[in-house]
């Protein structure tokens, strides 16, 4: 057969089956994948805000996965944003009744390890604890200043959600 | 005969553990080699991961190596090589969260990894699959303990730790896990690794040595060499 048309045809019908083989593939792993991620959310929701009941609440809003709230008052922003790749960055942050950012965990970071590292520092991490306002200024990591950014991002999008909708908040939890 | 060709499936095997090891030896697979060895672990993790990427590419390049035309033999070993990524990555984050989320971005980069495309290249589009997969499993072998090698020096000796394990608490060199011990630690087994292999420069190169060869005139006779 002549190279101009087989070389399409081969081409196509090498995609076409690694797209076939990638599709069964997900099939079989998205249950596992989605059960891995809801355990890892509820690990770290455990490991920085403690053992608790903690209730998804039923309100959606642009930039933010998932909303929960803890006996204590706390609102628990579920956020995903973009460090050294895209999306890279899976972060819980936590506002208190005081409208105060009272945790930050990462449920996972895919930056490169040594940037993962150092954005995961209390060091780090501290500034931003205790915040009630959104500040467009922070210390950043040498380094690691792109997975700084997506830490920022993410208190910034916590921080202006809840300032500007949170009476809609609060009545979702009394519901 | 069955002697000898057992022989050299053994040698075909055995080549890229020390003698031809992509990582130490090729110098092939450096950004791995030095991104994701800071914990002994993730070095195991990244090495069998980029075993079973290599494994399954080297088998499907080296059966369908009479179908794919040479026009398109790049993107074809491009596209199996990222489907086979794809599936590995599919795995770690449903059964090893833990390794998926340590290992980051760099397993995505399997995909570009030149020790896969080279072994594609150089050896699975120009023999059996037999041949290929033998030749897959011993340089991931290979490329898996120089990197286990690798991470187990600079956890060791920049954590205390091995395999999560405190082993030297209190004398830690903290720089051997960052970047430039890395460096450091790498060089250091390459050399040692190259004297046990005694892998020397060729003095020559010469046309069938040459990547080039088959597009190049000299080789062709078209000029003087």
């Amino acid at each position: 057969m002549n190279d101009t048309i087989k070389a399409p045809i081969v081409l196509t019908l090498i995609c076409s089956a690694v797209c076939g083989l990638l599709a069964l593939g997900n099939h079989l792993t998205k249950d596992k994948i989605a059960a891995a991620e809801s355990q890892a959310i509820q690990d770290s929701l455990a490991n920085a805000f403690g053992e608790a009941e903690y209730t998804t609440l039923d309100l959606q809003f642009d930039g933010v996965n998932q909303l929960f709230s803890n006996p204590d008052g706390t609102t628990i922003f579920d956020i995903t944003t973009s460090g050294y790749e895209k999306n890279s960055q899976h972060l819980l942050i936590g506002i208190d009744e005081n409208g105060e950012v009272s945790a930050i965990s990462f449920v996972s970071i895919s930056d490169s390890p040594t940037q993962s590292k150092k954005v995961q520092e209390t060091a780090f991490l501290s500034q931003f604890i205790g915040q009630s306002e959104v500040n467009e200024t922070y210390d950043a990591i040498a380094g690691a200043t792109k997975s700084s950014d997506g830490v920022h991002t993410a208190v910034t999008r916590a921080l202006n959600i809840y300032c500007n909708h949170k009476e809609e908040i609060l009545h979702g939890k009394d519901n | 005969m069955a002697k000898t060709t057992k022989t050299s499936c053994l040698k075909e095997f055995t080549k890229g553990i020390i003698r031809e090891n992509p990582n130490l030896v090729g110098l092939l697979g450096m950004c791995p080699a030095l991104a994701t060895t800071q914990e002994a672990k993730n070095a195991i993790g990244m090495g069998l991961a980029t075993t079973f990427v290599l494994l399954g590419s080297n088998i499907v390049i080296s059966a369908l190596r009479r179908v794919i035309p040479k026009s398109v033999k790049l993107p074809a070993y491009i596209v199996i090589i990222a489907g086979f990524v794809t599936l590995i990555q599919f795995l770690l984050h449903g059964y090893l969260p833990a390794l998926y989320t340590a290992l980051g971005t760099f397993l995505s980069l399997i995909t570009v990894n030149c020790i896969i495309l080279g072994r594609a290249e150089i050896f699975a589009c120009k023999n059996n699959v037999w041949r290929s997969a033998l030749d897959a499993a011993g340089m991931g072998i290979g490329f898996t303990l120089a990197l286990f090698l690798v991470g187990s020096i600079r956890e060791l000796g920049g954590a205390g730790t091995w395999m999560g394990i405190p082993l030297t608490k209190g004398f830690e060199i903290p720089i051997l896990t960052q970047s430039p011990g890395g460096f450091f630690v790498l060089g250091c087994v390459i050399a040692i690794v190259s004297k046990i292999a005694r892998k020397k420069p060729p003095r020559t190169i010469g046309c069938q040595g040459c990547p080039m060869s088959e597009t190049c005139a000299a080789s062709q006779g078209g000029c003087s060499k």
